[in-house]
């Protein structure tokens, strides 16, 4: 009788505790995205926006919908797009003070109260995976490209301005315009909940299991299957970033 | 008629006793253009505090700044004022200090350097009201990454500023013999310091990996060499117009030659504008090529063609090229050429950013947002702080005109400056 093939989420939750068990720096940390199981139901991008508690206007994973041919013969294509998470970051050496650079397990992170918000990392990158908080929220009666009718107002604005845990540190929303408000912001592999041994938002939301996250120097983890394999690619290598994102194709 | 023997009242008497103070003569006011021009300038100053009101209140939510475009009218306004201010003094020092012609020119100096510190408070104004966090301006200083051509430009900047500061002070007040050698000194560092600013400022463009347009190494010798035009142009224009004695054959005879050197620059910038423009439209790779058929035949094509073509470059050759040109005639071609020249960064800075790559072109129908547009038109906001800026840096000018009095040195026989 063959066994039960495991959930990958139970997979991928144990790759993750064995991870945890290793220093920092022997970690590499990868993401990948199969694109033949990705229904385009947008689940990760609502589930980064909750647990980062993102205002309009950021954005650190979107679902790119491409439309391909034309009536009758046309296809939808759904392509996730978190930070690449570069192994060599156009968006690092820009920064002129250093608030943005990869730590010892090879993620990308913004220090928000050195960042000047010269927003130089947002052209550089070649993703277009930054973004700038430019101080909206959701309840904002003057929001543009948000017309509609808002239920719970109130609530929702106490729940827009009750802090975030970015980086491991409490980041407020008061209506000021103090950090993370006029800070570049981007997709962090939310490192806040790997390092208390939770998967990413995005991974652990993804219905069809299209999102697998684990530490690729772990030669038993499901990543370190699935980036080896013939159709794994990843975005825009002639230059030479070297994503840790990977694509099923 | 009164009678010589008549007594005098008792009253009359001690009005004769004191004696009457002499009427003082009364000042009356006289509306001057020097009023006029301060009135102007503290209006436009107040008009434009509505937008920094905005600015320090909103942040930059009052920008029509995004994501996918992040850099606006600021910083184009920025670099062009980067171009007028070095580029003046480069030439300025050029010619006067190390080529040793045109010796008339020194006299320019004092106002020369007023109006490049004008330029430079303008663009330092304007650039740090583009950051995120403009009162973190100083962690550049304190935590560069060197890295980056962004902190390069930043210091290249501030030093230039203290050596501009330095050539001012010893040029007004400077009267012993080393202080003035102090002050040639400066102005020979300041040419390749100028230089240097004006390369990295066109740098930080062309690292972008994420904008084609801009990438490659046209763009810092392209700036170098708008600099260059837009500097002869400025100090063509200061010359003309605050230089006192010009019926002098020497005035006359400089302005024509900075007139041709003029049209000379022009037309070295024209033929570089020409050949960058054809290597980026050759390959036919939109992603480079899109940028600029955005800024000649976008929405916004009049920039280009009317303005910056029409007004800022047909008119002054064909002003530059009469047989004897008017010292007048080359003043206005080269006001006209400087008016209209901010055309240039614009199209440098904003098409290259609305013209989006494969993922952000999809992205833009995939995910909505206030600042996910990938489109870009300054808005009120943007304008009324840039007119702050303009009025800041045209009272500090006139200040140092009017009341600091650092005008051209003339002899003291020739006339005063009006």
């Amino acid at each position: 009788m063959a066994l039960e093939p495991k959930d990958v989420l139970v997979r991928m939750q144990e790759d993750l505790q064995r991870a945890l068990q290793k220093a920092p720096g022997e970690r590499r940390w990868v993401m990948v995205i199969d694109l033949r199981k990705c229904v385009g139901c947008h689940g990760c991008t609502i589930a980064c926006v909750a647990e980062n508690k993102l205002p309009p206007g950021v954005v650190y994973r979107p679902v790119v919908e491409k439309e391909i041919g034309s009536y009758p013969n046309v296809k939808r294509q759904f392509i996730p797009r978190p930070c690449m998470q570069c192994d060599e970051p156009p968006c690092v050496p820009v920064c002129p003070v250093n608030a943005t650079y990869a730590n010892e397990e090879g993620v990308v992170v913004m220090d928000y109260d050195r960042c000047i918000g010269c927003r130089y990392c947002l052209n550089a990158c070649p993703y277009s995976a930054r973004t700038t908080d430019f101080g909206y929220t959701y309840v904002d009666q003057n929001l543009p490209v948000m017309d509609g009718v808002l239920v719970g107002r109130e609530e929702s604005d106490d729940y827009e301005r009750a802090a975030n845990y970015e980086y491991g540190k409490e980041w407020e929303r008061s209506g000021g315009l103090q950090s993370p408000v006029g800070n570049a912001r981007k997709c962090h592999f939310c490192l806040h909940r790997v390092h208390e041994g939770e998967l990413p938002a995005c991974t652990t939301t993804c219905i069809g299991r299209a999102t697998i996250y684990g530490d690729a120097n772990d030669p038993d983890s499901l990543v370190s299957e699935l980036i080896t394999q013939s159709n794994a690619v990843r975005l825009r290598e002639e230059l030479g970033t070297k994503p840790k994102v990977y694509y099923l194709v | 008629m009164a009678n010589k023997n008549t007594k005098p009242a008792p009253e009359a008497e001690k009005e004769q006793e004191i004696p009457q103070k002499p009427a003082a003569p009364r000042k009356t006011f006289k509306l001057t253009t020097t009023h006029i021009l301060w009135g102007v300038g503290i209006l436009a100053l107040l008009i434009g505090g509505i937008g920094m009101y905005q600015r320090f209140t909103e942040g930059l939510r009052p920008t029509a700044l995004g994501s996918f475009v992040p850099w606006g009218l600021w910083v184009a306004t920025y670099e062009y004022f980067v171009w007028l201010e070095i580029g003046s003094l480069v030439v300025f020092t050029l010619m006067v200090y190390v080529f040793k012609i045109n010796p008339i020119l020194h006299k320019m100096a004092l106002t020369l350097y007023l109006t490049a510190l004008a330029i430079l408070a303008m663009a330092l104004i304007l650039i740090g009201l583009d950051l995120g966090h403009p009162f973190r301006f100083w962690h550049v200083m304190v935590w560069p990454q060197w890295n980056s051509l962004l902190a390069w430009m930043i210091w290249a900047h501030m030093i230039y500023m203290v050596v501009l500061v330095g050539k001012l002070l010893i040029e007004a007040y400077g009267k012993s013999a080393g202080l003035k050698k102090l002050g040639i000194w400066l102005s020979y560092i300041s040419i390749p310091l100028g230089i240097a600013l004006v390369a990295i400022a066109g740098s930080v463009f062309s690292v972008v990996v994420g904008r084609p347009a801009w990438q490659g190494n046209g763009l810092p010798l392209y700036f170098l060499v708008s600099s260059l035009v837009v500097g002869t142009g400025l100090l063509t224009f200061l010359f003309v117009w605050f230089y006192p004695n010009k019926e002098e054959q020497e005035y006359i005879d400089t302005v024509r030659w900075m007139g041709k050197l003029l049209l000379g620059l022009l037309t070295v910038g024209l033929t570089a504008a020409a050949l960058g423009g054809m290597v980026l439209l050759y390959p036919g790779i939109p992603a480079q090529a899109e940028a600029l058929k955005t800024a000649l035949f976008g929405p916004l094509w009049w920039l280009y063609w009317v303005l910056h073509i029409g007004v800022g470059v047909i008119i002054p050759i064909f002003l530059l090229l009469a047989r004897t040109p008017s010292p007048k005639q080359i003043g206005v071609a080269a006001g006209l050429l400087i008016a209209t020249f901010i055309a240039v960064p614009l199209n440098i800075v904003v098409p290259a950013q609305t013209v989006i790559g494969i993922i952000e072109a999809d992205l833009v129908n995939s995910f909505f947002g206030p600042t996910l547009n990938a489109g870009y038109f300054p808005t009120s906001s943007e304008w009324l702080v840039t007119l702050f800026a303009l009025a800041f840096g045209f009272l500090v000018f006139l200040f140092g005109f009017t009341v600091l009095r650092l005008r051209p040195r003339v002899d003291e026989t020739s006339k005063e400056v009006k």
